[in-house]
C-alpha cells in the first residue's frame, strides 16, 4: 500500500535521521501528529522499527533516480566495460537454459558490473531489466519490499505477491545485487518468482550462493594477468592491463603503457591478482604517481588502495572496506580460520591447514568444513589438484587483510610460529630423503610449497638461527638441483651473517652449502673460504662426516683449478671417513668424485671404474639421482677418451632420468656431452639443438663455468658449418669467460677448442679473425649465448628434412616421444608395445629422415617438422 | 642390546601379527575421519620406519614440533600407500619386522640398537591401538 504524500515526506526526514521533535519542527507540525504519520507509514510497510524505514526509504530513491535517468532501470555506467567478452557470451547461454544464475566471486571482483553489463545487453525489444541493490540491506524482512519498490510493484497484499503480481505480466531480467548478507530471503523470494515468473530470469550476485533449487552459480575470476616472463607486446592485450589503462587514462589522459612503463603495470596487475577494484583505485593514483611508483607502494596496500569514486557503494571507497564487508559477514570460526589461513604463503592444502590452524579456539575435525564455507564464499580460492590432493590459496589482497586481522588475535604469534616450524620440519626431512628412492617426489614437494618454505626462512632468521641455519643446510641440494643458486646463496648469506659465528653442528652444514652453491655458481674464492671454514667447524665439533663434505667440496675445487692430484687426495679422505661411518649414499658420491680425479689425471680406466662402482650403488639405494649423475659422468669419460659413439647412450639416458626428476642445470651438462659427441662424429644438424639446449639451461641457472664450456663447445659446428667469424668471436668471449669466473678449461677441452679454432681462422684472413677475436672480448656473457643460440638455431634450419609426412603414425609418437628424452623402455610403456617394437619404429623412422642419432630426430622434431601432422593429437 | 626390551618387543609383534592376521582387508582404506590415518596409511608408515632402521638412518623426527611430524607421517605414509599398492601390505609388514628384529637380534647387544628398538616399541603400540580401536578392523 502507498504511502501518503505527508507520511513519505515524514518518512525521508526519518531517513535523514531527525528526531520526532525536529521533524514536527521542520513541517510546522504538532509532534503527536508525527508520531502517527510514522505508524500508519509502519502500518502499511510491515515496519517496526525507524531503521527499517530509512532502509526502504534509500532503496526507493535510488529507483526513483534510476527511472528518471532512461526507460531501463538499470544505472547508467560512467566507465567503459573492459574484457569479460568470453563471460558475457556464455552467461547469455547459461540465463537461456537457466532462469535463475547467481555470479559469486570476492568483493571487488566485478560481479555487479557484469550483471549489469549482461541484463543491459538484453534489455532490448521488449524485455525489461531492473537492478536492485540490496548492498545495505541486513533486515531480511526488508528484501521483498525493497525489490517491489525498485520494480515498482504497489499492489495490495504481501510485497512478495506484489512483486508477483508485476512480473509475472513482464518478460525481463531481475538483477538481485549483494545478496550475501540476505541471502535467506532472496533464496525465499527467488523460489517464489521463478515458479510464478516464466519469463522473468533471475541473476543474482553474492560472494557465496544463495543455495535454492535451480539455482546454477557462475564464479567471476578476477581478470587475467601477464605472467611474470610474458613478453612486452602481450602484456597490454591482457584484460588487467587493459582495465588498468582504461582507468588510468580517466585519470591523467595523456597516459598510455609504453616500453617505460609495461613491466611496472603488468607487475601492479600480478600483485593485485587482477581484481577489478583494485586495479581501479591503483589506476586512480596514476595522475600522481608513475607504475613503478604504484608498485613500490602496494606493500602498504590498504593505505594506499583508497579514494574510489564517489559514485561508488561505500564499501567500495577502498580495497579494505570491500574486504571488511566480507570479514564482517562471516560467524566467528570462519573468521578465525580466514585469518589464521593468511599465514600462507602461495598455495597450500588441507593437510598443512590441520596442522598449522588446528589449534583451539579451532578444532582440526571441523577445518575441512570451515575451509569449504572460505571457499563458497570466495574468501579462498581453489588453485590446483597435484597428485590427486586439491591446493588452496588467498588472493595477495586478501592474504594481505587477513594478515592484519590476524595480528589483532592473541595467538597470532603463535600461529605464524606454527606455520614456520611446520615448513622447517618439511625442509628438513626433504633435505634428508634428497638422497633417496623417493628425492622426486621431494623435489615436487619443495617446488610447490616454496613460497611457504621462503615465510618460514624469514620467520626463523629473526626467531631461531640454528633452526634457519638447519633449514638453509637441507634445502642448499634443492637449490643445487633446481638450478636457484642466487636464491640460495641469498638465504645462506642471510642466515650465516646473523648467526653468533660459534662452531656447532647447524653452522657447518649451512657453511657446507654455501661453499656448494658458490662452486657451483663459479665463486670459487667464496666456496674455498666455505669449505676451508666447514673443516674448521667439523674439527671444533668432532663431526666426521662434516669434515668428509667439507674435504669433498675442497676436492672439487682442487678439480676446477687443475690441480688433480690434490683432488684425489681430498676425495680419498672424505671416502675413507664416509666408509668409517658406514654412509652409504655419500660412499656412492665420493666414489663418483675419485672417478672425476681420475679423469683429471687421464686415467679413464679407474675413472669408469670407479663411476660403475658408484651406479651400482646408487641403484641398489634406488637414487635416481645419483644414477643420472653417474650415467653422465660414463658418458662424459667416454667422450673424453674418444669413444664417442658408445658415450652417445649414457649421456642421453642421463638426460631422460634428469628431465623426470627437474635437474635443470643437469639436464644442461648433458645435452652439452651430446652436442660435442655429435660435433665430433660429424652430426653437425644434431650437435646444434642439444648445445642451444646446453646454452640455456646454463644461463637460467647461472652456472659460469658450464656457460663457458658449452660456448666453447659451439665453437665446433659454428666453424665447421661456414661461421668461422661468428666461431671466433664464441671462442672470445669463451675465454674471457675463463678468466673472470675464474675457471681453467677442463684438459680434453684445450686441443679440442683449439683445434675448432685453427680450422675457424684458417677460413679468414688474418686480419679478419684477429678483429672478430677482437669483438667477442667485448661481448657480454648475455650477447654472447644470444648470438651463439642464434647461429645455431640457424644450423638446424638450413639443414632439417622438410616434411615428416613419410612417417607412420606410430612412427611420429615414438619421435614425439624420443624429443621429450624417454628411453625406449619408456616409450615401450607409455605406448603399451615391446621396447622390441619401439626400437624398430625408431631405426625406421631415422632410416626414412636419414639421420643417425636420437638426437637428430629430437631436433627435427623441436624444428616442428611434424607440425600439422598426428602428433597434435597424440 | 637390553634383552628385556628385545623380549618385549617380540611379544607385542606377535600381538600385533595375530591382529594383522585377523584384519578385515577392507578395513585397510576405511577412514575414521577427515585427518586420522587409514589403517593402511598407519601400516604404510610403519614399513617406512622399518626401512629406515635398515638402512642405519637415523630417526630424528623426534626434533620436529609433534604437529609437524604428524603432518610429515601423513605425507610419508600416503606416498608410501601408492607405492605399495596392488601388494599384500599386512603380509609385506609382518615379513619386514621379522627381518629387522631377526638383524637386531644377530647383531648383539650394541647399544645404537636401544633407539631403534624403542622406536619400533612405540610404534608396535600406536598400532595395536589403530588396529583395536578402529571399528570393523578387526573380525
Amino acid at each position: 500500500m502507498a504511502l501518503s504524500r505527508r507520511e513519505r515526506e515524514v518518512a525521508e526526514l526519518v531517513a535523514l535521521g531527525l528526531t520526532n521533535r525536529a521533524i514536527a519542527q521542520r513541517l510546522f507540525l504538532s509532534e503527536r501528529t508525527i508520531e502517527g504519520h510514522i505508524d500508519r507509514a509502519f502500518s502499511k510497510l510491515g515496519f517496526s522499527s525507524r531503521t527499517q524505514l530509512a532502509m526502504w526509504i534509500g532503496a526507493l530513491e535510488r529507483s526513483e533516480r534510476s527511472a528518471e535517468s532512461g526507460t531501463s532501470p538499470l544505472p547508467a555506467q560512467l566507465t567503459s566495460f573492459i574484457g569479460r567478452q568470453n563471460d558475457l557470451a556464455a552467461l547469455r547461454g547459461v540465463l537461456a537454459d537457466h532462469r535463475l544464475v547467481t555470479l559469486i566471486g570476492p568483493g571487488g571482483s566485478g560481479k555487479t558490473r557484469l550483471a549489469i553489463e549482461l541484463a543491459g545487453g538484453m534489455a532490448t525489444g521488449g524485455t525489461s531489466a531492473w537492478l536492485v541493490d540490496l548492498s545495505s540491506i541486513s533486515d531480511l524482512a526488508l528484501v521483498a519490499q525493497i525489490v517491489a519498490t525498485a520494480v515498482g510493484a504497489t499492489g495490495a497484499g504481501s510485497p512478495t505477491d506484489a512483486v508477483i503480481d508485476r512480473m509475472r505480466k513482464t518478460k525481463g531480467v531481475l538483477v538481485l545485487d549483494n545478496c550475501e548478507q540476505v541471502a535467506s530471503a532472496i533464496a525465499e523470494l527467488a523460489e517464489r518468482i521463478t515458479a510464478a515468473c516464466p519469463d522473468v530470469a533471475l541473476l543474482v550476485t553474492s560472494r557465496e550462493p544463495i543455495r535454492v533449487a535451480g539455482e546454477t552459480t557462475w564464479r567471476v575470476e578476477p581478470l587475467a594477468v601477464p605472467l611474470k616472463d610474458a613478453a612486452a607486446v602481450e602484456i597490454s592485450g591482457f584484460e588487467a592491463v587493459r582495465l588498468f589503462e582504461d582507468r588510468a587514462r580517466l585519470a591523467a589522459p595523456g597516459f598510455r603503457i609504453d616500453d617505460s612503463n609495461v613491466a611496472a603495470v603488468a607487475e601492479v596487475c600480478r600483485r593485485l591478482d587482477g581484481l577489478p577494484l583494485a586495479l581501479e583505485l591503483a589506476a586512480a593514483r596514476v595522475a600522481a604517481l608513475s607504475p613503478a611508483q604504484i608498485v613500490r607502494r602496494l606493500d602498504d596496500r590498504f593505505s594506499f588502495l583508497v579514494g574510489g569514486s564517489r559514485s561508488s557503494a561505500a564499501r567500495h571507497q577502498t580495497l579494505k572496506t570491500t574486504l571488511e564487508w566480507s570479514f564482517g559477514l562471516l560467524p566467528p570460526t570462519e573468521r578465525r580460520l580466514f585469518e589464521r589461513v593468511s599465514v600462507f604463503a602461495g598455495s597450500f592444502s588441507l593437510e598443512a591447514v590441520e596442522a598449522v590452524a588446528g589449534i583451539e579456539p579451532l578444532e582440526r575435525g571441523q577445518l575441512v568444513e570451515l575451509l569449504g564455507l572460505l571457499i563458497d564464499k570466495s574468501l579462498v580460492a581453489v588453485t590446483a589438484e597435484t597428485r590427486g590432493e586439491l591446493r588452496y590459496r588467498l588472493l595477495d589482497s586478501m592474504r594481505a587483510f587477513g594478515r592484519e586481522m590476524l595480528s589483532a588475535e592473541a595467538d597470532a604469534a603463535a600461529i605464524v610460529e606454527r606455520h614456520a616450524r611446520l615448513y622447517s620440519s618439511i625442509a628438513i626431512e626433504a633435505g634428508k630423503r634428497l638422497a633417496g628412492a623417493d628425492a622426486v617426489e621431494w623435489l615436487s614437494l619443495v617446488i610447490e610449497e616454496v613460497d611457504n618454505l621462503r615465510a618460514a626462512l624469514e620467520w626463523t632468521i629473526e626467531h631461531d638461527i640454528q633452526l634457519a641455519l638447519q633449514v638453509c643446510a637441507s634445502l642448499a641440494g634443492y637449490w643445487d638441483l633446481h638450478g636457484w643458486l642466487y636464491e640460495g646463496r641469498h638465504w645462506l648469506f642471510r642466515c650465516l651473517q646473523a648467526d653468533s659465528g660459534e662452531p656447532s653442528m647447524q653452522r657447518g652444514a649451512a657453511l657446507a652449502a654455501a661453499g656448494l652453491l658458490a662452486y657451483r655458481q663459479g665463486d670459487y674464492a667464496v666456496a674455498t673460504t666455505s669449505f676451508e671454514a666447514t673443516r674448521h667447524v667439523a674439527d671444533a665439533i668432532g663431526d666426521r662426516a662434516l669434515h668428509a663434505r667439507a674435504l669433498a667440496g675442497l676436492g672439487d675445487l682442487h678439480i676446477v683449478r687443475s690441480q688433480p692430484t690434490e683432488a684425489l687426495r681430498c676425495y680419498e679422505q672424505s671416502l675413507e671417513l664416509y666408509r668409517s661411518l658406514n654412509d652409504r649414499p655419500s660412499i656412492a658420491r665420493g666414489l663418483s668424485r675419485l672417478g672425476n680425479a681420475y679423469d683429471n689425471l687421464f686415467d679413464y680406466e679407474a675413472e669408469e671404474h670407479a663411476y660403475r662402482e658408484s651406479l651400482a650403488l646408487f641403484r641398489e639405494l634406488n637414487d635416481r639421482i645419483g644414477i643420472a649423475d653417474q650415467l653422465f659422468s660414463i658418458g662424459m669419460c667416454r667422450m673424453i677418451s674418444g669413444r664417442f659413439e658408445s658415450a652417445l647412450p649414457f649421456a642421453t639416458e642421463s638426460i631422460s632420468l634428469r628431465t623426470q626428476v627437474g635437474d635443470v642445470l643437469g639436464v644442461a651438462w648433458s645435452q652439452m656431452i651430446v652436442g660435442i659427441c655429435e660435433t665430433r662424429l660429424g652430426h653437425h644438424l644434431a650437435a646444434a639443438h642439444p648445445l642451444c639446449q646446453a646454452l640455456t639451461g646454463m644461463e637460467e641457472a647461472g652456472d659460469g663455468r658450464g656457460l663457458g664450456l658449452a660456448l666453447d663447445a659451439s665453437v665446433g659446428p659454428l666453424a665447421m658449418t661456414g661461421r668461422p667469424d661468428v666461431a671466433l668471436r664464441i671462442a672470445s668471449a669463451a675465454a674471457q669467460l675463463r678468466t673472470s669466473v675464474g675457471y681453467s678449461q677442463p684438459p680434453f677441452f684445450g686441443p679440442l677448442i683449439d683445434g675448432w679454432v685453427k680450422d675457424a681462422r684458417g677460413g679468414l684472413s688474418p686480419s679478419r679473425a684477429d678483429r672478430e677475436e677482437i669483438l667477442g672480448q667485448g661481448l657480454s656473457r648475455e650477447e654472447a649465448v644470444h648470438l651463439a643460440v642464434k647461429h645455431l638455431q640457424a644450423i638446424t634450419a638450413e639443414e632439417v628434412p622438410a616434411t615428416g609426412t613419410a612417417l607412420t603414425a606410430r612412427e611420429r609418437q615414438v619421435v614425439a616421444l624420443v624429443a621429450d628424452g624417454l628411453t625406449n623402455r619408456e616409450i615401450a610403456k607409455r605406448l603399451a608395445i615391446s621396447e622390441r617394437t619401439t626400437d624398430s619404429h625408431l631405426q625406421h623412422a631415422m632410416g626414412k629422415l636419414g639421420f643417425r642419432s636420437r638426437s637428430q630426430l629430437a631436433v627435427w622434431h623441436a624444428r616442428g617438422a611434424l607440425a600439422g601432422g598426428d602428433l597434435k593429437n597424440r | 642390546m637390553g634383552s628385556d626390551r628385545y623380549g618385549e618387543v617380540q611379544a607385542l609383534a606377535r600381538d600385533v601379527q595375530g591382529l594383522l592376521r585377523r584384519l578385515d582387508p577392507k578395513s585397510l582404506q576405511l577412514k575414521p575421519n577427515s585427518y586420522e590415518p587409514t589403517v593402511g596409511e598407519s601400516l604404510a608408515l610403519a614399513l617406512l620406519g622399518l626401512d629406515r632402521i635398515a638402512s642405519d638412518e637415523r630417526i630424528d623426527l623426534e626434533t620436529a614440533p609433534t604437529f609437524a611430524t604428524d603432518y610429515l607421517n601423513r605425507r610419508l605414509s600416503k606416498r608410501l600407500l601408492e607405492r605399495y599398492r596392488g601388494r599384500d601390505l599386512p603380509a609385506e609388514f609382518e615379513r619386514r619386522l621379522a627381518d629387522v628384529l631377526r638383524t637386531l637380534a644377530k647383531d648383539g647387544p650394541a647399544r645404537e640398537n636401544a633407539p631403534a628398538l624403542a622406536w619400533i616399541h612405540r610404534f608396535l603400540i600406536d598400532l595395536e591401538s589403530v588396529l583395536l580401536q578402529r571399528p570393523g578392523a578387526i573380525d
